[in-house]
């Protein structure tokens, strides 16, 4: 068994060296995402101040709680973007028969796909979330107790594995229809609508999907609810945070039972 | 029971038929039309292990779709595969560890990363320890001068010295068995020769099985001993090479060599294939007519200097083989 | 008299070519059934967050900086619309043959690669018309309220403006991906663009809502000229009387940027044609 863990660990490490080191064979990706990302989500944040600024709270957030909420959700948006950014590719994965040398290889073609690139460029976008979700604890007055510090930790955790696994599940998708890489831009857009504004100013029938069919509320809204004492709408028995990483968990493992069942139908195409 | 057992393989794929103009674009945009398309078509073979069998067959023939079922890359239709008695399709790990796979059209090299990044990375996945892997880098050095390349950017290596490094990768782990699609694809003559070589010497050294497609009937000639020949999906012949040379192309060339300039030369049993100034190509069946009569025939009407009987080579047979109706 | 026959000849064949170039664009288009149906969700789901969250802001407010929620409402659908309408490929399609070493072989060709590329690009924009812009269009119509524009008059502005929007932002595309010829790799110069774009052209966020000293600064660029003239004309925020002024900008933005195109085109083609790419 451990001796197991441990041989996972190698691979894995030594899978992220090798991405580490493609990544650095690209220095202009790597600067233009540097100034672009911060662009792109400093857009969102920037969008909540003007209007909270120019109109008045919205549904009844304030703006630091918009912002706390923004910040627990690019948190594990940036954590999504370093760890499982190859769901993007899963379309091209299949066009171009990619799976090829992971079938050949005496490990679990599931694993092999989720340590296969680690994005480093991503923690631009980790660096920017924790900025503006910091900057967010200090105008709410966070307490750093260990209890809170915890919760959002897992919290945070259990978002990321939600975001990856929604992502895999919906990708996956390409390996009936060969299509998805633009699945996994709509998706990208629902979630960052999704987790960075509160839920209540949607209808309560789009809180319900996102709440039982895709449980994207569990990334940020609901968590963000709790800790700030905000209304949620629906209201569930225990604390909200610990259904964060438990929905986490069991999303991993559905998204790992789908990549295998398109894996059946994977047909290697491309030469 | 033979090393590698393949019964009944059957390989379905659906497509989907693209309709024509803007009128067909937005129909298909609703619509789409689909069919089934059989890639590969109830074969059923057995190899032993310490052969080379050369897998040949035009372009769209199944050549690589069966490879990829007997390698668990692709699962099939219907039928089944054992390597060593183990299905790679139910039990994936247990069988492909001791695979060693190289696509000539693609490679499994880290494309921006020097080549010994890649081995590393081979080392920790088929848990090679020390010993063994320097022990096979140095085998795959004698072989295939890997040394002399494993510091170099994979973009940067030319194809011959790319495909060196993707064999090497594939011979790593010590594989019982190794697949090879057409390695030798697109390739100057001494990259080539150097990767004949490697193949027979591993397989002399290590006893690995080999199965090779390819084009090339050079390779063919050098190192298969055994051949399958697919068309359609379909195996056409199975067997040693001289023998379905024999089947295939039952003639012989009777190269004539004429004394004097001589048009219209004609034999009742022979047919003329090739004329030039003075030599003239005669292809006969050999069991309607013996050489030596068709010889005496000749030199009885026309000036014969010299003549000699050839042999069909394998391009020979390759061509009969495109030639061939299907039968469904 | 020969001589002239044969130019009008060649200039129906030319003319035909970018015909057939766009016409080939919009059925590659189609041909991809999935993404035009993931585009429009996309679109649609951009589209209602913004409209929910503008609802959320105007709950029991009038108007905000002279614009009611229905003003804005339309804005924001229409700004949707406009960028499922503006495609522009031009940075990819370039660097891909400047990067292979193709581009030496463009401009021996009789029909302009620039103008190609514009023409393909139009060629998706119109095939957007079909698959993206009006069943976003009818949706809205449907489920949350037609976009209407102030009076007619601005639509026909708005037509005009935007069709000098879709110029300025091609030939800012067109002046990015000249860079590559004396910057290879300049990788994801076009990221860096759109973000821009995204920030500064009230795509999103109408410029009225950012404090009067950026507004002032952002008024300078040529950016607000790509989004936000052509909606605040549609919507009345701008009217007709005072159209003219910002339409005048955006074809002088067009003027600058062609002539800079143009100078900086033909920099490139001796920069290629004396060192062979």
């Amino acid at each position: 068994m451990l001796e197991n863990v441990k041989y996972y660990i190698s691979v894995a490490l030594y899978y992220f060296k090798l991405s580490l080191q493609k990544q650095f064979e690209y220095p202009a990706m790597i600067i233009s995402c540097v100034f672009m990302i911060p662009m792109m989500y400093g857009t969102g944040i920037l969008l909540l101040y003007f209007m909270v600024h120019n109109f008045q709270p919205l549904g009844g957030w304030s703006f630091p709680q918009l912002a706390f909420l923004f910040g627990i959700g690019y948190l594990s948006h940036g954590l999504m973007m370093v760890f499982s950014v190859q769901n993007w590719w899963i379309e091209s994965y299949v066009l171009r028969g990619e799976f090829d040398r992971m079938l050949l290889r005496p490990l679990s073609v599931f694993f092999q796909f989720t340590v296969t690139y680690i994005n480093f460029i991503g923690l631009v976008d980790v660096l920017v979330g924790l900025t503006i979700f910091l900057y967010s604890c200090k105008l709410i007055n966070f307490v750093w107790s260990l209890h809170n510090i915890i919760t959002i930790a897992f919290v945070i955790i259990g978002g990321v594995l939600i975001r990856s696994s929604i992502f895999t599940i919906f990708c996956s998708v390409a390996f009936w229809t060969k299509r998805s890489e633009s699945l996994f831009l709509l998706l990208n857009d629902m979630l960052e609508r999704t987790t960075q504004y509160p839920m209540t100013i949607y209808p309560y029938f789009v809180q319900f999907m996102l709440t039982f069919i895709v449980p994207i509320a569990f990334i940020s809204f609901y968590p963000a609810c709790e800790i700030l004492g905000k209304d949620g709408r629906i209201v569930f028995p225990l604390e909200m945070s610990v259904y964060t990483p438990i929905i986490g968990i069991v999303m991993f493992i559905l998204a790992n039972m789908f990549f295998n069942l398109g894996l059946k139908k994977y047909e290697s195409a491309g030469s | 029971m033979a090393f590698l057992e393949v019964e009944n393989l059957v390989k379905e794929f659906t497509v989907t038929k693209k309709k024509e103009g803007l009128k067909g674009a937005v129909s298909s945009l609703f619509h789409p039309e689909k069919y089934k398309v059989r890639a590969v078509d109830n074969i059923s073979f057995n190899i032993e292990q310490g052969e080379i069998v050369g897998f040949i067959g035009p372009n769209g023939a199944g050549k690589s779709t069966a490879v990829k079922m007997m390698t668990g890359i692709l699962h099939p239709t219907m039928g089944s595969v054992k390597i060593n008695g183990i299905s790679p399709h139910k039990n994936r790990k247990a069988v492909v560890g001791k695979l060693g796979v190289v696509f000539g059209q693609r490679t499994q090299l880290y494309w921006d990363l020097r080549l010994g990044e890649t081995f590393e990375l081979l080392k920790r996945i088929y848990k090679i320890d020390d010993k063994m892997y320097k022990d096979n880098i140095k085998m795959l050095d004698e072989v295939l001068n890997i040394t002399e390349i494993i510091d170099t950017p994979v973009r940067q290596l030319s194809l011959g010295q790319r495909m060196r490094g993707d064999l090497a990768a594939a011979m790593l782990h010590s594989p019982t068995m190794l697949f090879l699609d057409e390695p030798t694809i697109g390739l100057d003559i001494e990259a080539k020769h150097s990767i004949r070589n490697f193949i027979k010497q591993i397989n002399e050294r290590c006893g690995t099985t080999v199965i090779l497609t390819t084009h090339d009937l050079g390779d063919v000639e050098e190192l298969c001993k055994r051949l399958i020949v697919i068309n359609h999906g379909k195996i056409v012949e199975d067997g040693p090479l001289n023998s379905i040379i024999e089947r295939m192309a039952p003639y012989r060339y009777l190269v004539v060599e004429l004394a004097s300039p001589h048009h219209n030369l004609f034999h009742p049993a022979a047919e003329v294939v090739k004329t030039e100034t003075l030599r003239v190509w005669f292809k006969f069946d050999k069991s309607r007519i013996a050489a030596t009569e068709l010889i005496s025939d000749l030199s009885k009407t026309y000036p014969i200097r010299d003549v000699s009987v050839k042999e069909p080579d394998i391009e020979d047979m390759i061509m009969e083989i495109y030639k061939k109706p299907v039968i469904f | 008299m020969l001589i002239e026959f044969n130019n009008e000849v060649k200039g129906y064949v030319i003319m035909s070519a970018y015909f057939y170039l766009a016409k080939m664009k919009l059925l590659v288009f189609l041909s991809y059934r999935f993404e035009v149906f993931t585009s429009l969700g996309t679109n649609l789901i951009v589209v209602l967050a913004n409209i929910y969250l503008w609802k959320a802001a105007y709950k029991g407010i009038d108007s905000v900086a002279g614009v009611k929620e229905t003003q804005m409402l339309t804005y924001t659908i229409m700004s949707t619309l406009l960028a499922s309408f503006f495609s522009v490929n031009i940075e990819h399609a370039l660097q891909e043959r400047i990067t292979h070493g193709d581009i030496a072989i463009d401009f021996f060709r009789p029909i302009s690669i620039l103008l190609k590329y514009l023409a393909e690009d139009i060629g998706i924009a119109i095939s957007s018309i079909l698959s993206k812009l009006m069943p976003l269009l009818v949706i809205m119509t449907v489920f949350v309220q037609p976009p209407v524009p102030d009076s007619p008059m601005a639509f026909v502005l708005f037509l005009l403006s935007a069709v000098f929007s879709f110029l300025i932002l091609w030939l800012i595309s067109a002046l990015i991906s000249l860079l590559c010829f004396w910057v290879l790799q300049l990788g994801e110069m076009k990221t860096v663009k759109d973000g821009i774009v995204l920030l500064l052209s009230g795509k999103i966020i109408p410029l009225w809502l950012f404090p009067k000293k950026i507004q002032r600064m952002i008024e300078i660029l040529p950016f607000q000229y790509v989004y936000q003239t052509p909606l605040s004309i549609y919507i009345g925020k701008v009217q007709p009387e005072q159209a003219i002024v910002p339409m005048l900008i955006q074809f002088a933005w067009i003027l600058l940027f062609t002539s800079l195109l143009c100078f900086g085109w033909s920099r490139a083609r001796k920069r290629v044609l004396v060192q062979g790419g």
